[in-house]
């Protein structure tokens, strides 16, 4: 990338990183005026971060999709966005700060790997692909808030305690509920945009290689992090899990996320050209 | 036997049953599968590992898992637990989606009920009007008496239920279907060939064998951007003098057979001739990408080796195809007659022959999947979303409207989303109460 692009990338990246402190710090004392600057640092941003999306759709002529650079800057603007839809109105004042630091890795992980322009390979040209990788990031983005809600519940839960009030004090309880749901609400969302990212990519698979299904990593990765929402959404649903025990599940189910993200660009590392020539 | 089918389908044991799936899945992420890494590859690290390797990947069928014994015995509790839990629900579910107005005495109860809302009624209000504001916002009304509205949204939600789990087993289908049914087979023709056999080199089918099949590769068309290959595609020729073509991500379909390309490679045409200049052979070689190619020609008397000069970095055109250079050494048993760079059109003594590359095709590399059930496992995709979405997303929700001469009351209940609900309970209400009195039914 350009030495303008990577400064403006870095820029957003410290921008999200100082947000979320300010968020935390803004709820941790009271500070409202400070919880107004940490919103609007985060929507200045993300406006950056859009730009840089469009710059990198520009620069490649390709929705930003090749290798692990442009899968996480694709990615961490989703989370951001989705966790900006989800916190509008303020009504989730620290899920920015639960749910952000995914995208901190996501980005600074992709940072790392090679970001140098490549052509799209004759293999990625599916009208597929655009589906398959639209419903991937909405999907990780839902189950990244999700998590997000989930780390601020318990953190709050944890806090009520130990100021001795608890979960019957009104003010804890509505921001408490509102979370939960939000938790669920995410989820769900999370849940039919993967499945659509499955069935998809399936379909693609069929095209690209032959095979609807042929258990590699990626795939077996992806419909293992599918099912453990689903048991999650069993554990709501019928089993009436709810609160705190449902928190502990969504928090450690986004490692599953976490590792089919990786995965997938593991895979996609290679060669940009499409023959096996030479 | 009451206790054992409770068991069967108790939705904890659903929970348990994701979970140790999700665990056996992990487990064949981990351990290495022979239908990923291949057979020929799994072998040899098997040979090469010690007892301890042999006893988790060949005896406890690790490296097969996915149609392991205890695989195979887990996804059919899995089915088992499927069935039984849709049996038990299914006619609960069916009898929550009737319209049925809950009974006056209980239905009063929850009109009643602390949390509902509370307006002042507007002048010119009628039921009517209500019932067609209701409408408007999706709601199916029936009056349950003089002063009291139910209604109910998205009535058949539930349902969904039903049509995400049956997806399961509809998915189930379409897998035996194109486990049994799918075979697959290569190809690696030269512009001209043609193909004609059973395509199942690669893998049988356990049940029965594919059609026969026959075409012809009549073209070869790799894509360039800006001088790079960019993109690759065939023509072809089926029975009965049909076209098709397939390009990367686009394969061609005859009946329940597709045939992608997947690679492609450079091919000289190769004429032996005597002093005369009489033809003693020809071959069209496809040359291999990263070694040498050998040939026999003319009876078995010369090998001849060819190393085109081509890479993924210079990979030829159409245009360039006539100019690509070629490494030739022509052997007579063990006698090296020569090493020469050719290009087409030119002609090289070798001894007492002369080898000649009369021209320069495209070879394409061709797999051949021939398979059933594709279509039923989409049908079963397909019906899994709109079950998920129709249950989860458009779920049910049933409100009841009470009034008096001078307020009304309105509460309600959603499947899911109860907060999200009750802001909707608010809209309502607001719009209940700017109905005019010209509004009817």
């Amino acid at each position: 990338m350009s030495r303008l692009f990577a400064v403006v990338f870095w820029a957003v990246l410290v921008d999200y990183a100082l947000m979320v402190g300010a968020q935390i710090w803004a709820q941790t004392f009271r500070r409202e005026k400070v919880a107004a600057l940490a919103r609007i640092g985060i929507l200045a941003g993300f406006a950056f971060h859009t730009a840089l999306v469009a710059w990198r759709w520009i620069e490649t002529g390709h929705v930003p999709t090749i290798g692990n650079f442009e899968n996480a800057l694709a990615g961490g603007w989703f989370i951001v966005a989705m966790t900006l839809w989800a916190a509008r109105r303020d009504r989730y004042p620290l899920l920015a700060a639960g749910a952000l630091p995914f995208a901190l890795l996501i980005m600074g992980g992709g940072a790392l790997s090679d970001t140098a322009v490549r052509p799209m390979v004759a293999s990625l040209k599916s009208f597929w692909l655009y589906i398959h990788i639209f419903f991937a990031w909405l999907a990780y983005g839902a189950y990244t808030v999700a998590c997000g809600a989930a780390i601020v519940y318990l953190s709050k839960t944890r806090a009520s305690r130990r100021n001795g009030g608890g979960p019957d004090d009104p003010a804890t309880k509505s921001s408490l509920d509102r979370l939960d749901e939000l938790m669920f609400r995410s989820t769900v969302f999370g849940f039919i945009t993967d499945a659509v990212m499955i069935g998809a990519g399936s379909i693609w698979a069929r095209n690209l290689w032959g095979s609807y299904w042929s258990w590699d990593p990626v795939e077996t990765w992806s419909l293992i992090s599918w099912l453990i929402y689903g048991l999650a959404l069993h554990l709501r649903i019928t089993l009436g899990w709810r609160g705190r025990r449902l928190a502990w599940v969504l928090a450690l189910a986004i490692v599953g996320v976490l590792i089919s993200f990786w995965g997938v660009n593991i895979v996609m590392r290679g060669s940009a050209h499409v023959f096996n020539v030479g | 036997m009451t206790g054992l089918l409770r068991a069967i389908s108790s939705l904890r044991l659903t929970a348990a049953l994701i979970l140790a799936f999700s665990a056996l899945l992990m487990l064949g992420v981990i351990v290495p599968q022979a239908s990923v890494v291949g057979e020929t590859a799994m072998q040899n690290a098997v040979a090469e590992g010690g007892g301890v390797r042999r006893f988790f990947l060949e005896t406890l069928g690790l490296a097969r898992l996915h149609t392991s014994p205890l695989f195979l015995a887990l996804l059919a509790l899995f089915f088992v637990n499927l069935v039984a839990v849709l049996t038990s629900r299914t006619g609960p579910t069916m009898r929550r989606i009737r319209m049925r107005v809950p009974d006056p005495e209980p239905l009063k109860r929850w009109v009643a009920s602390p949390d509902a809302l509370v307006a002042p009624l507007p002048v010119g209000w009628t039921a009517a009007g209500a019932t067609s504001r209701l409408r408007g916002f999706g709601y199916r009304a029936i009056r349950a008496g003089d002063d009291t509205i139910w209604a109910v949204r998205h009535r058949a939600a539930p349902f969904g239920f039903v049509l995400l789990h049956v997806s399961f087993i509809v998915l189930l289908v379409g897998a035996i279907l194109i486990y049994y049914t799918r075979a697959v087979g290569s190809a690696r023709l030269i512009e001209g060939q043609t193909w004609e056999g059973i395509a199942d080199d690669l893998r049988r089918p356990p049940a029965g064998r594919p059609d026969r099949l026959a075409f012809t590769l009549t073209s070869v068309e790799p894509r360039f951007e800006k001088g790079e290959p960019a993109g690759l595609g065939v023509s072809l020729r089926m029975p009965g003098g049909q076209q098709r073509s397939a390009r990367v991500n686009y394969p061609a379909q005859w009946g329940a057979t597709t045939i992608l390309v997947t690679d492609v490679g450079v091919a000289p045409v190769l004429w032996l001739q005597d002093a005369q200049g009489f033809a003693l052979d020809k071959v069209a070689a496809a040359a291999e990408h990263d070694r040498p190619t050998r040939v026999s020609m003319a009876g078995n008397r010369y090998l001849v080796t060819i190393n085109p000069d081509v890479s993924r970095e210079n990979f030829p055109s159409r245009e360039a195809l006539g100019r690509v250079p070629v490494e030739v050494e022509v052997r007579d048993g063990t006698t090296v007659l020569g090493r020469v760079q050719m290009t087409p059109g030119q002609t090289v003594q070798f001894g007492d022959a002369r080898l000649v590359i009369s021209d320069m095709r495209y070879w394409a590399g061709l797999r051949i999947v021939s398979e059933r059930g594709g279509s039923v496992l989409v049908l079963g995709f397909v019906a899994g979303v709109a079950g998920a979405v129709w249950r989860l997303v458009l779920h049910r929700r049933e409100i009841a409207l009470q009034w008096n001469g001078e307020s009304m009351r309105l509460t309600g209940r959603a499947e899911f989303f109860g907060l999200t609900f009750r802001e909707e309970l608010e809209s309502l209400l607001e719009a209940l109460q700017t109905i005019e009195t010209k509004e009817t039914i």
